[in-house]
C-alpha cells in the first residue's frame, strides 16, 4: 500500500518536473519575437554589414530572378543591381532622402520622404496589424536565424515571412506574399559583419550626362492643390488598420504622366498611393516603353505584385495603386471626393 | 495611436450629418423616399439604395458572372434612374422600374461584349482582376459537413444557372432570386406573359436535365 | 413510350402554366397511371426546390454609394436655354406631328443637356503610378529595398525615352 503511494507520488512529481521543464524551457527559448522583428525591419540598430542577396519576384508568365549587393551602415544604405543591361542600378537610402540610379533611362530620381509616423509608429502599427509567430530556427548564408511570420490580424493585406540572424538582427530571407497569391522572395546569399564601411559609396555617382529628378517632395494639401490645379483630398475609405503616412507632390521620372499629388498610407508592412491630378491629363502611351512584349508578356515586373485601378469624376483623376483586392481599390478610388 | 481606418475631420462630420438625416428615413416607405428623391433629397434617395442594391447587385450577376461589371451596372442603374426619375409616373412602380433598368443595362452589356450565349456549360464568374475563379460562396452552417454540401449544391445551382442563355437567365433570376411573379417579370423584360412562361418552362428543363443527379437516389 | 416521351415533355410546360385545360387534365390523367412520368415530374419538382433553396444572394461590394454620390454631385447643372427648351417643347408635342416636328427643331437649335459620361472604375496604366509607388513603398524604413530596386529597374528598363 505505502509502496503503491510512493510509486504515484513519484510518478506524479516526474510529470511535473518534466512539464516544468518544457515550460521553462520553452519560455526561455521562444524568442520575444515582437521587439526582434521590429528591430530587424527598422535596421536602426544593425551592424553595418556588405551582403549580397538574391531575388525572386513574380512576373505575368515567370519568375525573374536577380542578384543584388547591399551595403548597409546605420546612417545610410546602398543596393546595386546589375540587373540592368545598361550598366548597374543603384538605390541609395539616407534618413531624409533617397537616390535611385536606372541606368537605362539616364536619370537620377531624387526622393525627399517626409513620413507622418516616426519609425516607433511605424512599428507599433506592424505589431497592431500583423501577429507575428515563431516557427522557428533554420540557417540561411551559413547564419542561425529564427523563423517568424507576420500574418495580418484582420483584412486582406498580405503578409510576410522573415528569417531574422540571431545574432545580429538583420533579415537575412523574406517572402513577401501578394494579396493575388503570388510571392516575392528576398534571400541574403553572402554576409560580412563588422567591416569597415567606407562613407564614400553612399555618395550618388551617376554617370555623366545624367539628367536628376526630384520624384517626391512632401507638401501640404493646400500646396498640392496649388501646384495641380485640382482640389485635392484624402480618401474617405481607407482599409481597416491602415494610417496616413505622407502627402507628396510626385513627378514621374519617366516624363510621360503628369505630375500628381500621392497620399500614402501604411498598416506598418503594405503601402496605399492615392494619386491625384487634373482629369484629361492622360499619361502619354506608349512613352514609357509598351507595356507587353511581342508574346504578350507584360514587361513591367510590377503585374504581380501590385494592383491598381482609375477613377475619373468631374475634374479629378484618381489612381490608386496597392496590394489590396480589386474590390478595396475600388472603395478607395471612389471615396476620393 | 489610433490604427483604425483613418478620415479626415471635415469627411467625419459629413458622416455624422448623413447618419442623422439617414435615421429619419429608414422607416419610411419607398413611395415617400421616392417623392422626396424628385426634390433632390440625396439622404432619401441613399436609402432607396441601401433597401434594393442588393438585389440590383444580385439581378446583374445572375445574368452577366461578372462581379466587376455587376458592381458597375449597379452603380450605373442608381445613378441613371435617380436623373431620370422625373420620369417615373407612379411612385408605387419604383421598384418595378429599378428592375427593368438593371435587366436592360445588362443587356447593352452582352451586346457590348458581344456574346448572347455562354460558350461553356461550365461557366464561371470572372472576378474584377480578369482571373477566373468559382464564386465564393460563405458557410452559413455550423456543421463542417452540412456546411460543405451546401456550398456544393450552392456552386452547382450556381453553374447551372450561369450556363442557360441570357434571356433564360433573367427570367429564372427573376423568379428564384428576386421572387417576382410573372405579370411583373413580363413588364420588367419587355415581352408577353406567355413568352415569360415559355422562356422559363425551357430553363427548368434545362435545369432538371443539368441538376437531376442531384437529387435522384 | 412516346407517349412518355411526350409527356414528359410537356411537364415543364405544365408546372409553368402553359398547357390548356385539356393537355392539363391529360398530363394529369397519364402520370397518375405511369410511375416513370410520376417519377420524372418529381425529379422536376424536386429540382425546382433545390434551386430555390440555393439560390444564393451574393453581398455586393461595400461602397458602391460612395461612387452613385460622387457622380451624382458631380454633374453639372444644365444650362438655363436647356431647361427653356424642354419647357417650351412639352406643351408643344401634345399639339401634333407638324407642330411636334418644329418643336424638336426648337430644341435641337437650344441645345442638348450636358451629361457627364458615365465613369466607372478601369485599370491604371502600369508605368509611371505603379513605378512610382514602389519606389516610395521601398524607401519606408520596414520595406525590402532590395526588392523595390529591382521591381523599379526592371520596369523602368524597356527602352525608355530619357524626356
Amino acid at each position: 500500500m505505502i509502496g503503491r503511494s510512493l510509486g504515484w507520488m513519484i510518478a506524479i512529481l516526474l510529470l511535473a518536473t518534466a512539464a516544468w521543464g518544457v515550460w521553462h524551457t520553452w519560455g526561455i527559448a521562444r524568442p520575444p519575437v515582437d521587439a526582434i522583428v521590429v528591430r530587424a525591419l527598422l535596421r536602426e540598430e544593425s551592424k553595418p554589414y556588405t551582403a549580397t542577396a538574391c531575388l525572386t519576384m513574380p512576373e505575368a508568365k515567370k519568375k525573374i530572378k536577380s542578384t543584388v549587393s547591399l551595403i548597409h551602415s546605420p546612417e545610410a544604405e546602398i543596393v546595386t543591381c546589375p540587373c540592368s543591361g545598361n550598366g548597374a542600378a543603384w538605390t541609395i537610402k539616407k534618413p531624409d532622402c533617397s537616390y535611385t540610379y536606372i541606368p537605362a533611362s539616364g536619370v537620377m530620381v531624387i526622393s525627399r520622404y517626409s513620413s507622418l509616423l516616426t519609425a516607433d509608429q511605424r512599428g507599433r502599427l506592424l505589431l497592431a496589424n500583423y501577429g507575428a509567430e515563431y516557427k522557428g530556427k533554420s540557417r540561411v548564408a551559413g547564419r542561425e536565424a529564427y523563423v517568424i511570420d507576420l500574418a495580418p490580424r484582420h483584412g486582406t493585406s498580405p503578409g510576410k515571412k522573415v528569417w531574422i540572424d540571431i545574432q545580429n538582427e538583420t533579415v537575412l530571407r523574406s517572402v513577401d506574399r501578394s494579396s493575388t497569391g503570388g510571392e516575392r522572395g528576398m534571400e541574403i546569399t553572402s554576409i560580412s559583419y563588422g567591416a569597415p564601411v567606407d562613407r564614400a559609396a553612399f555618395t550618388p555617382r551617376p554617370k555623366a550626362g545624367t539628367k536628376t529628378i526630384i520624384g517626391c517632395e512632401p507638401s501640404s494639401l493646400a500646396e498640392l492643390s496649388h501646384k495641380i490645379g485640382v482640389t485635392i483630398t484624402e480618401p474617405r475609405y481607407v482599409p481597416s488598420g491602415y494610417a496616413i503616412e505622407g502627402r507628396h507632390f510626385f513627378t514621374p521620372p519617366c516624363g510621360c504622366c503628369p505630375s500628381s499629388a500621392q497620399i500614402t498610407y501604411t498598416d506598418g508592412l503594405n503601402t496605399i498611393s492615392v494619386f491625384e491630378n487634373r482629369a484629361g491629363s492622360e499619361c502619354k502611351s506608349g512613352c514609357c516603353g509598351p507595356e507587353t512584349d511581342k508574346s504578350g508578356r507584360c514587361r513591367v515586373a510590377c503585374c504581380g505584385v501590385t494592383g491598381s485601378g482609375r477613377i475619373t469624376r468631374g475634374n479629378k483623376k484618381v489612381v490608386v495603386v496597392a496590394d489590396l483586392p480589386a474590390s478595396e481599390i475600388r472603395k478607395i478610388a471612389e471615396s476620393v471626393e | 495611436m489610433n490604427f483604425r481606418k483613418t478620415q479626415p475631420e471635415a469627411a467625419d462630420a459629413r458622416l455624422d450629418q448623413w447618419d442623422e438625416s439617414r435615421a429619419a428615413y429608414v422607416e419610411a416607405p419607398d413611395n415617400e423616399l421616392v417623392a422626396r428623391t424628385r426634390r433632390r433629397d440625396l439622404a432619401a434617395y441613399e436609402e432607396l439604395f441601401r433597401r434594393h442594391h442588393k438585389r440590383v447587385y444580385n439581378i446583374a450577376l445572375r445574368v452577366l458572372s461578372n462581379e466587376a461589371e455587376a458592381a458597375d451596372i449597379t452603380q450605373d442603374v442608381f445613378v441613371r434612374v435617380y436623373d431620370a426619375i422625373g420620369k417615373l409616373k407612379s411612385d408605387d412602380a419604383f421598384l418595378t422600374w429599378l428592375k427593368t433598368m438593371t435587366v436592360n443595362r445588362c443587356r447593352d452589356s452582352l451586346r457590348k461584349r458581344g456574346r448572347l450565349r455562354i460558350e461553356s456549360l461550365d461557366a464561371r464568374i470572372q472576378q474584377s482582376d480578369g482571373a477566373m475563379a468559382s464564386i465564393e460562396i460563405p458557410d452559413d452552417s455550423n456543421n463542417p459537413q452540412d456546411a460543405l454540401e451546401k456550398k456544393f449544391l450552392r456552386q452547382s445551382v450556381h453553374k447551372a444557372i450561369a450556363s442557360l442563355s441570357p434571356d433564360a437567365r433573367e427570367v429564372v433570376t427573376l423568379f428564384y432570386l428576386d421572387g417576382a411573379d410573372i405579370a411583373t417579370i413580363s413588364k420588367i423584360v419587355g415581352s408577353p406573359q406567355g413568352t415569360v412562361k415559355s422562356r422559363l418552362s425551357r430553363a427548368r428543363n434545362d435545369l432538371k436535365r443539368k441538376l437531376r443527379h442531384h437529387v435522384e437516389q | 413510350m412516346s407517349k412518355c416521351r411526350k409527356t414528359q415533355d410537356m411537364l415543364s410546360h405544365h408546372r409553368t402554366g402553359l398547357l390548356t385545360e385539356r393537355r392539363r387534365a391529360e398530363i394529369e390523367a397519364h402520370v397518375s397511371e405511369c410511375a416513370e412520368c410520376a417519377r420524372e415530374l418529381e425529379l422536376l419538382d424536386s429540382v425546382m426546390a433545390l434551386v430555390e433553396d440555393h439560390i444564393h444572394h451574393h453581398e455586393p461590394p461595400e461602397g458602391l454609394w460612395h461612387g452613385v454620390h460622387n457622380r451624382i454631385k458631380d454633374r453639372r447643372p444644365e444650362p438655363v436655354a436647356v431647361r427653356l427648351g424642354r419647357w417650351i417643347w412639352s406643351p408643344v408635342r401634345a399639339a401634333g406631328a407638324a407642330v411636334a416636328v418644329l418643336a424638336i427643331a426648337a430644341g435641337l437649335y437650344i441645345g442638348v443637356p450636358s451629361r457627364q459620361p458615365a465613369q466607372s472604375m478601369s485599370a491604371a496604366p502600369a508605368d509611371d503610378y505603379v513605378r512610382g509607388h514602389v519606389l516610395y513603398a521601398g524607401q519606408g524604413n520596414l520595406a525590402d529595398r532590395t526588392a523595390s530596386l529591382v521591381l523599379y529597374t526592371a520596369s523602368s528598363d524597356t527602352g525608355v525615352r530619357n524626356r
